[in-house]
């Protein structure tokens, strides 16, 4: 019998290969995309989570009250480790953590890394495999310690323990050994830096920072083994609050609270929470895959059912001899859930492969992020991939074997009966297919607009012409002005100790008694017109002026604003409780966090050329690239040893621009398969009902009825249909692209009525190309044809 | 073997209600060749509909054999129905998907036939209809009189005691349709009940015995032969 079953079915198949290649492959595509939404969701899931001792590591941060506003930030004072470790018996390990960057030169081979400096503690908290040397190298100060992957670039081999490599930072040059190589953390953890050393030499090379300084801070990571202790650790820690707000009156906290290791990630990206470790993916990065992959599942599930339905009609004859010869209707049932469990199951054969190209394809948009399938470790995936794979046998095999097999053979076989056309279930599924491929082509285009939007957007500054570099000392920014000045594309030079986009810091000032924070920046001469910074009110600072360098500052329009100032100028601030600023100039609004953040207000400090760490260029935009390679080939005359660390300005503009062309390109992928899919059911049911009304056209026609007449006739239904789908597709995309947009940036172009109005005409314009075809040849038909078969 | 007594059949829609068998009192006996004849529109076919366990009469009492079936329930007509009673239609009624062999098997699938048996019993009625060397084809592939062979072979490949011809030769010529009506009466006379829906007198002549119906009511009844059990 159930090889009868399989005979039939794949004949079946074979006769309506067209219907069916488009729904194993529609089905394939949305197992697919459930594949890469799966494990991507994975990704996520297991961020840290091969760090064996994660559950019992916990971040020391720190919480702070400002404003009413209650915040965590993941940082804690520097001395704070040394007392933990000396005070809290119940801690086991403790690591104090810090990143930054190092050029490491072996040779001629020089190259920039990752550099964290960091307690001996770390490896045996965190969970790192070495393949060369011991973890404890990281107790000798002269020892670092490096990933395989550094140590192939530096050295060719990860052999290379005991070997002696030249730590360069500016001009001065440090002997170290390499005391381990260890595998390369994977992506989905935290610790992504490429080389380790001793905490204490973090002193060394930061001078301004001290080891029992509590004005300083880090990260910290401690290692509790009793949960039950943890409580009592977390007590111990408030002792030292005092320590900090004694000497940190700009940032006094409320407590230390120990912050689980496990899912610290996820909340960081969340919450976003200050954190120097690599955080996991952002919500919407982790939710749009697994809606678009439930979207597309749903419109091919629908698409399904209605093509079972309609190809079902076909086979009446066929299920009134199974009734005649003496099936019963749950053998009917099974035949037909059977059947589509049967293509649903080719679908994942297809869906498997083409989930395989669907992984590179994401994996090529994303630089961090690379996912690999993994079916036979993962019993859960196995568990949802079947679940997937019976549910969609289930929801497009029911209606149709439920419905057909309740006929009654007699009037199958006399041919009384006819099924197909549309009812309220096909119509309803046919709505909803609609609506969501309205949803997919709305969401491309508003982020092709919102694209647009932003790359255009005016930051308050031009980030498409600058390129900054970064040296140690005023004679080294002489240095290298005298050489690149030269070339004659270079528009200006300015020197700075921050910049937009680069470095700063964030400081309580207050006016009267108004307090707030804002983010400073120190700039020398020429910044503002070297940035394309727009001077509203006010002036410029006036070179080597003393008491601008002393008490001028320049503010932007959102500070002055944020204290409610009418005429800004010559209005007094006081900085560090003490130092007394006033407003010389106001500068048009300043993006300070790129598009992704609520702006910050800025003010500018002026410093004189021995504070200078920034060379800033500006250029013609499409000339900057030239001017880079200009810049960098002067580097390496003026500083041999050292890599050119020049950067364009726009990096932050074109990752924002990366990410919109990543969910355009998401789904515009979704909302052409939307598209084809909805565009055959809506083509199966169109048939179907020309079928249907065959006998009405040709007696219409007889009595006079025009193409025009006719085509309304078949259309008016479709129509109807679809505008109540465009309805509910433009309802539901006006929320759902806000809240994705929203979720990634803090400015940015809401859908408008011209995306909607543009996306409903794609889907009518499809839809009638669809069908046109159809129609018009069941409108011109002669009536004769039908009317003599009646 | 066939007992009528009083069969009703109406049919109702929402506003109108149509008497399709009006009182109907018929015995046919185990071995005999009925052919029912009459207008169209007169109620054959849902006689024979009735008769084929297709469908339940709105009132009066049918025994089938020692079974009142007039009340049954679908599930207990297709149980009585397989094995018991084959079908012969107007328009053949093949499964265009499945070959001659696969057909013809399909009764006695349902049967729950052993796989050898079932392939002994498919090849004897092949053989005997002559169609064996059809076995792999499609229904398409044949002409009216073959497809029509191959409906015969699937009817009585269950040995059932019972045949319901409708129009069996409607959609075939003259010759083809001869050697259908030869089969018929060949397996009738071999044992097996035939009861035959036509409009055609000379198909008719085959019969036993040939019933009139008019507007739903036998009208006459007219006994060609004495039929002897």
């Amino acid at each position: 019998m159930i090889q009868n079953f399989l005979r039939i079915t794949i004949r079946n198949m074979m006769k309506n290969k067209l219907f069916i290649f488009i729904n194993v492959f529609g089905m394939g595509i949305a197992i697919a995309c459930c594949i890469v939404a799966y494990f991507n969701w994975e990704f996520d899931a297991r961020f840290n989570t091969h760090h064996v001792n994660a559950p019992t590591i916990y971040r020391v941060s720190s919480i702070r009250e400002f404003q009413k506003q209650t915040t965590l930030y993941g940082h804690a004072p520097i001395p704070l480790g040394a007392a933990i470790r000396q005070n809290m018996p119940d801690v086991k390990h403790v690591t104090r953590l810090w990143w930054s960057y190092s050029d490491f030169k072996v040779d001629d081979n020089i190259f920039r890394a990752g550099l964290a400096y960091a307690d001996p503690d770390l490896f045996d908290m965190f969970t790192f495999e070495f393949i060369n040397g011991s973890p404890a190298a990281l107790k000798d100060k002269s020892k670092v310690v490096l990933s395989d992957e550094m140590a192939i670039k530096l050295f060719g081999s990860t052999d290379v323990v005991g070997k002696m490599l030249t730590q360069v930072d500016g001009a001065i040059l440090k002997e170290k050994e390499v005391g381990g190589v260890f595998k390369k953390q994977p992506a989905g953890s935290s610790f992504a830096e490429d080389s380790y050393t001793h905490f204490d030499n973090f002193f060394d090379d930061v001078k301004e920072v001290t080891e029992n300084d509590w004005k300083n801070r880090d990260m910290l990571f401690v290692q509790i083994e009793d949960p039950s202790r943890v409580e009592a650790v977390q007590k111990q820690l408030q002792t030292f609050v005092e320590n900090n707000n004694k000497v940190r009156e700009d940032f006094v906290i409320k407590e230390f609270v120990l912050d689980p290791f496990v899912g610290m990630a996820q909340r960081d990206e969340n919450l976003d929470t200050w954190s120097r470790l690599r955080p996991s993916s952002p919500k919407a990065a982790v939710i749009s895959p697994i809606m678009m992959a439930l979207l597309t599942l749903l419109i091919a599930c629908f698409n399904m059912t209605n093509t079972a339905i309609a190809i079902s009609s076909r086979r009446l004859k066929e299920i009134g001899i199974r009734k005649v010869m003496g099936s019963v209707r749950s053998q009917l049932i099974i035949q037909f859930i059977g059947e589509t469990m049967f293509v649903c199951f080719v679908a994942l054969i297809v869906g498997l492969f083409l989930g395989e190209v669907l992984l590179l394809s994401w994996n090529a948009l994303w630089t961090e992020m690379k996912l690999t399938s993994h079916y036979l470790d993962n019993p859960s995936f196995i568990i949802f991939l079947g679940s997937v794979l019976f549910f969609t046998g289930l929801v497009a095999g029911s209606y149709p074997a439920f419905y057909i097999s309740n006929f009654e053979p007699v009037s199958i076989l006399k041919g009384k009966l006819k099924f197909g056309g549309t009812n309220y279930f096909t119509r309803t599924l046919l709505a909803l297919q609609y609506a969501i491929s309205l949803v997919a082509i709305i969401f491309a285009i508003a982020f092709y607009a919102n694209s647009k939007y932003q790359y255009n957007f005016d930051l308050g500054f031009n980030e498409k012409s600058v390129i900054i570099a970064y040296v140690s000392n005023q004679g080294e920014f002489d240095t290298y002005r005298n050489a690149i000045q030269q070339n004659k594309d270079i528009v200006s030079i300015a020197g700075s100790k921050h910049s937009i986009f680069s470095s700063g810091y964030n400081d309580p000032i207050k006016h009267e008694s108004k307090q707030m924070e804002t983010d400073i920046i120190e700039v020398g001469d020429g910044y503002l017109n070297t940035m394309s910074m727009h001077l509203v009110e006010g002036r410029d600072f006036i070179k080597d002026s003393e008491s601008d360098k002393k008490e001028s500052v320049i503010v932007t329009e959102k500070l002055a604003k944020d204290f409610g100032w009418d005429k800004p100028l010559g209005k007094e601030i006081i900085w560090m409780d003490t130092v007394k600023l006033y407003v010389i100039g106001v500068v048009k609004d300043v993006y300070t966090n790129g598009l992704w953040d609520k702006m910050d207000p800025l003010m500018l400090r002026y410093i004189g050329p021995e504070q200078y760490t920034h060379v800033i260029v500006s250029g013609p935009t499409d000339k900057l690239v030239s001017i880079n390679k200009a810049m960098e080939a002067q580097w390496k005359q003026v500083f041999p040893n050292r890599i050119y660390n020049g950067r364009f300005l726009d990096e932050n503009t074109v990752e924002a621009r990366e990410v919109n062309d990543n969910i355009v390109k998401m789904f515009a992928f979704l909302g052409i398969v939307a598209l084809m899919l909805s565009g055959t059911g809506l083509y199966t049911l169109v048939s179907l009902n020309i079928i249907k009304k065959m006998k009405e056209i040709g007696i219409r026609k007889v009595l006079g009825a025009s193409v025009s007449n006719i085509t309304r006739i078949i259309n008016a239904e479709f129509v109807i249909i679809l505008v109540i789908a465009s309805a509910l597709g433009s309802w539901l995309s006006y929320y759902a692209v806000d809240w994705l947009m929203d979720s990634i940036w803090d400015y940015y172009l809401p859908m408008s009525n011209v995306t909607v109005a543009v996306s409903v005409f794609i889907l009518f314009f499809i839809s009638a190309v669809a069908i046109g075809y159809k129609v018009l040849g069941a409108a011109t038909m002669n009536p004769v044809n039908t009317l003599r078969v009646e | 073997m066939i007992k009528l007594k009083n069969l009703e059949k109406v049919y109702t829609t929402e506003e109108v209600e149509t008497t399709a068998l009006n009182n109907i009192n018929l015995d046919i006996k185990e071995g005999e060749f009925v052919a029912i004849m009459g207008p169209s529109g007169c109620g054959k076919s849902t006689l024979l509909n009735i008769l084929g366990l297709l469908d339940n009469p709105s009132g009066g009492e049918y025994h089938f054999g020692e079974h009142e079936v007039a009340k049954y329930s679908e599930r207990q007509r297709a149980q009585l129905r397989k094995g018991s009673i084959g079908f012969v239609f107007q328009s053949f009624n093949l499964i265009d998907e499945l070959t001659v062999f696969e057909n013809v098997e399909l009764p006695l699938l349902y049967m729950k036939v052993p796989a050898s048996e079932r392939k002994q019993r498919v090849e004897e009625v092949l053989e005997r209809m002559n169609i064996m060397h059809r076995r792999n084809h499609f229904p398409q592939q044949l002409s009216g009189g073959q497809q029509q062979r191959v409906a015969i072979s699937r009817a009585i490949v269950a040995k059932p005691k019972v045949i319901l011809a409708d129009e069996p030769t409607g959609n075939l010529d003259s010759a083809n349709g001869e050697e259908v009506m030869k089969l018929l009466s060949q397996l009738n006379e071999e044992g097996t009940t035939i009861v035959m829906v036509t409009h055609s007198p000379y198909d008719a002549n085959y019969a036993h015995r040939i019933i009139n119906l008019f507007d739903g009511k036998v009208v006459t009844e007219n006994i060609k032969e004495q039929f002897h059990i």
